[in-house]
């Protein structure tokens, strides 16, 4: 207990003594964490732009106009049978009218005396099919069905979402990797530099009969202290900029509490383990 | 003062047939030495004969290349990593260059020992009060080491030194950096010190200084101890 209040107040007393240091690591601590957290919530939203665009993805199939009503029921309940749909709602020829009188402001009854229109069932999937193979395999089935005249969905354009997701979640992979991997290497090289300047201060530790453990404690809780300090204006900053970003589009943009939860944790790891391995090489006896 | 030369009992450090090689130089080549317990011993030689290391092989921060160093019962053959800590607690050392943190009072460079080996607050005031008062430095216990004389600067080492109670104090050049009134207000340090039961084994190049002491002193020359 000595120990550690005696830890507790070298390491705020480090951070006095040292303030450009200390203020330089929490700037790097910051920036690395700005950084990672901004790749997190670039992902984040770009999965729930890409998630919308799917849940609105829905096969439309036209039946033969010359069916009976008893059948529509039968072909509606072996349409819903085949794995990947999720719901199956059926549009009348009625309904169908309806729908094109609301859209063009148009009676299409009296331009041409009859509909034309076919009766048709809308189908949404289940997310694992929402993609341009998924739909693919899906309408393969469909299309076997009796009375099935054409089925119609907007494959080109999800195989243009399924490309570029994946370039996108490539790119971000790579970015948040390198982001990582550097932050790691910028905070423990900025730690290494803040020990490297107390080297006269752990040699005489050393030579005063400190233990390793005693030696390196002090340099961990001021890790600790910097990485909150670090994580805080990097929570802020993110803040603000999403903030921002969402007055300006409300409707894509949006942020999740966990993702600072997750930054929190992140900052205190890389102060521990960035202080330890840094003090280590100094510890040796 | 050669009263113990055969009592093993006494000898708190020994030194036996050490050669010590520094990256395929010899640093020392043979070295002997003992000193007992509550003995004042000189360790004279020039430059670069290692006197230095001499003494890191005491506080073991250094470690044989052959021989043996035992210092109050540990061994450099067996020490283990984690005990060297606790050995060092046990002794006391001082350099030329004081090595004080110039950032902390004259209390705090002195309670620094006592600190890090967990002490309460109670007995370290007490300690550090008696320490400093021992080297004459009570009345200046707030004050900023570069606000003292060399001198003065040294006796705070050395109490940092003593505050633990250790069994010998390992003194490396102490006057290096003094001028005569300063070097031999610090041999009269030492000298009270030793008086006490704390032995003292100092390392100097200055011949002159210690010959008519009347302690003991050991040569050291090119890497061996001369008998």
């Amino acid at each position: 207990m000595q120990a550690f209040i005696y830890s507790l107040k070298e390491g705020l007393s480090g951070l006095r003594r040292a303030k450009l240091s200390c203020l330089l690591s929490i700037t790097t601590i910051a920036i690395s964490l700005i950084l990672i957290g901004g790749v997190f919530i670039i992902t984040l939203n770009m999965y729930q732009i890409v998630s919308s665009i799917r849940e609105r993805m829905e096969l439309e199939v036209f039946i033969d106009n010359s069916i009976a009503d008893d059948k529509i029921k039968e072909i509606q309940e072996s349409i819903s049978s085949v794995y990947g749909v999720k719901q199956v709602a059926y549009i009348s020829k009625e309904q169908a009218a309806e729908d094109f009188q609301k859209e063009f402001k148009l009676d299409v009854m009296s331009v041409l005396d009859e509909n034309p229109l076919p009766a048709s069932f809308r189908i949404s999937l289940i997310e694992s099919f929402r993609t341009s193979s998924g739909a693919d395999s899906i309408v393969q089935v469909i299309n076997k069905l009796p009375y099935v005249d054409e089925i119609v969905y907007h494959n080109e354009f999800i195989k243009l979402i399924d490309r570029y997701i994946f370039a996108a979640v490539l790119t971000l992979l790579i970015a948040g990797s390198i982001v990582c991997i550097g932050s790691i290497f910028f905070v423990y090289n900025n730690i290494r530099l803040v020990i490297f300047s107390r080297q006269q201060l752990i040699s005489l530790m050393k030579l005063v009969g400190a233990t390793p453990g005693f030696i390196r404690l002090p340099f961990v809780v001021e890790g600790i202290i910097q990485a909150v300090f670090g994580v805080a204006i990097a929570i802020g900053v993110l803040y603000g900029i999403y903030l921002f970003i969402n007055k300006q589009l409300p409707a894509y943009t949006t942020l999740r509490t966990e993702i600072f939860g997750i930054l929190f944790i992140l900052s205190i790891l890389l102060g521990v383990i960035g202080s330890t391995i840094a003090v280590k090489r100094f510890l040796k006896y | 003062m050669y009263r113990h030369k055969n009592d093993v009992k006494t000898q708190m450090v020994r030194i036996t047939n050490v050669r010590m090689m520094y990256s395929k130089e010899d640093g020392l080549k043979r070295v002997d030495l003992a000193v007992h317990n509550g003995e004042f011993v000189f360790l004279v030689g020039p430059s670069g004969a290692g006197k230095s290391t001499v003494l890191k092989l005491i506080y073991m921060d250094v470690m044989p290349t052959d021989g043996l160093v035992v210092v109050n019962g540990y061994n450099s053959v067996n020490i283990k990593k984690r005990e060297i800590p606790y050995l060092r607690r046990k002794i006391g050392i001082i350099f030329q260059d004081f090595k004080l943190l110039n950032d902390r009072s004259v209390f705090e460079n002195v309670a620094f020992t006592l600190r890090v080996t967990g002490t309460k607050r109670n007995e370290m005031k007490k300690k550090v009060l008696r320490t400093l008062a021992d080297v004459g430095l009570n009345h200046k216990r707030n004050n900023m080491p570069l606000q003292l004389s060399g001198g003065e600067q040294q006796r705070v080492a050395i109490a940092r030194a003593l505050v633990n109670e250790p069994f010998i104090l390992l003194a490396d050049e102490p006057t290096g950096n003094l001028d005569d009134e300063a070097t031999h207000n610090i041999i009269n340090v030492l000298e009270k010190i030793n008086s006490k039961g704390t032995a003292v084994l100092m390392a100097t190049h200055d011949y002159q200084l210690v010959k008519n002491m009347g302690k003991r002193i050991v040569r050291i020359e090119g890497g061996r101890t001369l008998n």
